[in-house]
């Protein structure tokens, strides 16, 4: 952490938590502060749920503290500040999102205005339409603007496009990084790897309710590279057998200096034909960031 | 105070908005008491008594299916618990469910009267209504403790089972539907140690204007301190296991 660090506004401090003979959470540690776009990434069950519940006050640690702005998660002082879209998105069907809206802003000392947030997140249609018969993509728009509705200084987004169409995720994302842009902070889980890459600045992954990787997205990036070179060869000299691995008929390389190596690759003067240079995902980045970490001691926050 | 009001209306406008749900609770008491309570008792203090049943009646429906069932089943939606990160929630959330059943309770009250005052042979006069009236919201509190118990105790699949199975026999049992002086006598051995005949005896002498048996005032006090207790370690452990 550098000196210069913004404000610490939710903290895991080795929390552990048990349900019954499971542990969910094992020892589990994490900062967020000011500004940060932290996606919180992990096969199901790995503990994402059971951690962000906890941050939302709606469990308590078996052992280890939690902390939101300096408070106990679930005081009013501290949920004042935070807006949550729950992940399942059910809502008294009798109600219209004009009156859901109503009522979320009544809990906060300086929400959006409701006619603000029913623009922002297409809901002028359905507005005074009672949620009974609302499909998946107009109740995840719902839930979106009930997270916000509050102003908060940091948003709790689980799964927050489940169910949305490709312009209604690009709309979230564009939301959710001015959202950040103007000093909010999030925390996000997602299946989509683009809205990852979009919106977080910061990845946390965790399994077995440990953490495993936690680092910025931009330091992932640099230190494993973006391309993958592949090309086929009837007869690989040297270059080629020492520098790539073959798979099949074909020779791959993962590098962050593509340049270099096709240079390289082209005085070396080995036969190759069909050279393709394509940039690697960050799931692919993040894979072999897993794969030369393989501790979860590196925890680094440094933006 | 705003979030107490926007609880209580939130909470009202589901329950409005819902005929499925208040047409059993709030209409069928005072159906119920125009079909059988206004016609077949005999005029008299006997077309007064079935009045004080069939309010009773009211109270206990509220009791079981607005506090009891329903409670069990918002409990168990993703909604009521997202609502409990709300800031300051958790107090008006409750307090709005405790608006909405005296509310309910005095509606369904009001309209068995009104059904005596229209069918019954014998309707109550002014004072004996306004006696019923305040014994109904003594014997309320019993009843919502039964009621709570009743919906922390269930899941929201089982409760509207369970509170029929509870309530319907214990209406029966307490003489709510055929008054105790015709009850064969094996049920009417059984008939004094419930609560619903405790209920029934308050309101039947509220509107006699005589007091009740004291083992009738000892039962029904009794009652409400065990289903206090018992709603409270209902609570709590329905507590540790949402939010523990």
């Amino acid at each position: 952490m550098t000196q210069t660090a913004p404000p610490l506004i939710a903290r895991l401090s080795n929390v552990t938590k048990t349900f019954g003979s499971t542990r969910a959470l094992h020892d589990l540690s994490m900062d967020i502060h000011q500004g940060q776009a932290v996606a919180l990434l992990g096969p199901n069950g790995a503990g994402k749920s059971t951690a962000l519940s906890i941050l939302e006050g709606l469990r308590q640690p078996t052992s280890g503290t939690a902390s939101l702005f300096g408070q106990k998660p679930g005081t009013p002082a501290a949920m004042k500040r935070v807006g949550i879209t729950p992940q399942e998105t059910d809502f008294p069907p009798q109600l219209t999102p004009r009156e859901l809206l109503a009522f979320t802003t009544v809990h906060f000392d300086h929400p959006r205005p409701i006619g603000e947030l029913i623009k922002l997140f297409g809901l002028q249609d359905i507005a005074d339409r009672r949620v009974q018969g609302f499909s998946g993509g107009q109740r995840r728009r719902l839930a979106l603007a009930m997270c916000f509705a509050g102003n908060p200084e940091l948003a709790i987004l689980d799964e927050p496009t489940a169910g949305l169409d490709a312009q209604g995720q690009k709309d979230f994302s564009r939301i959710a990084k001015n959202y950040v842009a103007d000093g909010g902070s999030l925390i996000l889980t997602s299946h989509y790897w683009q809205e990852i890459e979009t919106i977080a600045d910061r990845i946390v992954m965790i399994d077995n309710g440990k953490t495993v990787m936690d680092g910025t997205i931009a330091r992932i990036k640099a230190t494993f590279g973006l391309n993958r070179v592949s090309l086929a060869s009837d007869a690989p000299g040297p270059f080629i057998s020492q520098t790539f691995s073959r798979e099949d008929n074909r020779f791959h390389l993962i590098t962050n200096d593509s340049d270099d190596v096709i240079r390289k690759l082209v005085q070396s003067g080995e036969p190759f034909s069909e050279l393709k240079v394509s940039p690697r995902s960050l799931e692919e980045a993040i894979a072999l960031y897993n794969a030369t970490q393989n501790t979860s001691s590196s925890k680094e926050s440094e933006k | 105070m705003n979030l107490f009001l926007a609880h209580t209306s939130l909470h009202l406008k589901r329950l409005l908005r819902n005929p499925g749900f208040w047409t059993p609770t709030i209409l069928f008491p005072m159906m119920l008491y125009s079909f059988f309570g206004a016609s077949l008792p005999p005029a008299g203090i006997y077309s007064q008594m079935a009045v004080g049943s069939f309010a009773v009646y009211a109270v206990l429906g509220i009791a079981f299916y607005q506090l009891g069932a329903s409670s069990a089943q918002d409990r168990e939606q993703p909604f009521a618990t997202w609502q409990h990160t709300l800031p300051g929630a958790t107090l008006p959330a409750a307090m709005a469910q405790m608006v909405a059943a005296v509310a309910f309770t005095l509606v369904a009250v009001l309209l068995v009267l009104a059904a005596s005052f229209l069918f019954g042979k014998t309707p109550l006069d002014l004072e004996q209504s306004a006696r019923l009236l305040a014994i109904c919201a003594l014997i309320a509190v019993p009843a919502s403790l039964m009621g709570i118990a009743l919906s922390f105790a269930a899941s929201a699949k089982a409760a509207p089972a369970l509170a029929n199975l509870i309530f319907l026999p214990l209406a029966f049992l307490g003489g709510l539907w055929i008054p105790p002086s015709q009850m064969p006598a094996a049920v009417r051995n059984i008939s004094i140690w419930t609560p619903t005949r405790q209920m029934g005896e308050f309101a039947w002498n509220a509107i006699a204007n005589t007091v009740p048996d004291t083992r009738y005032l000892i039962g029904l006090l009794a009652y409400t301190l065990a289903f206090g207790a018992l709603a409270w370690a209902l609570a709590r452990r329905d507590r540790q296991k949402r939010f523990g």
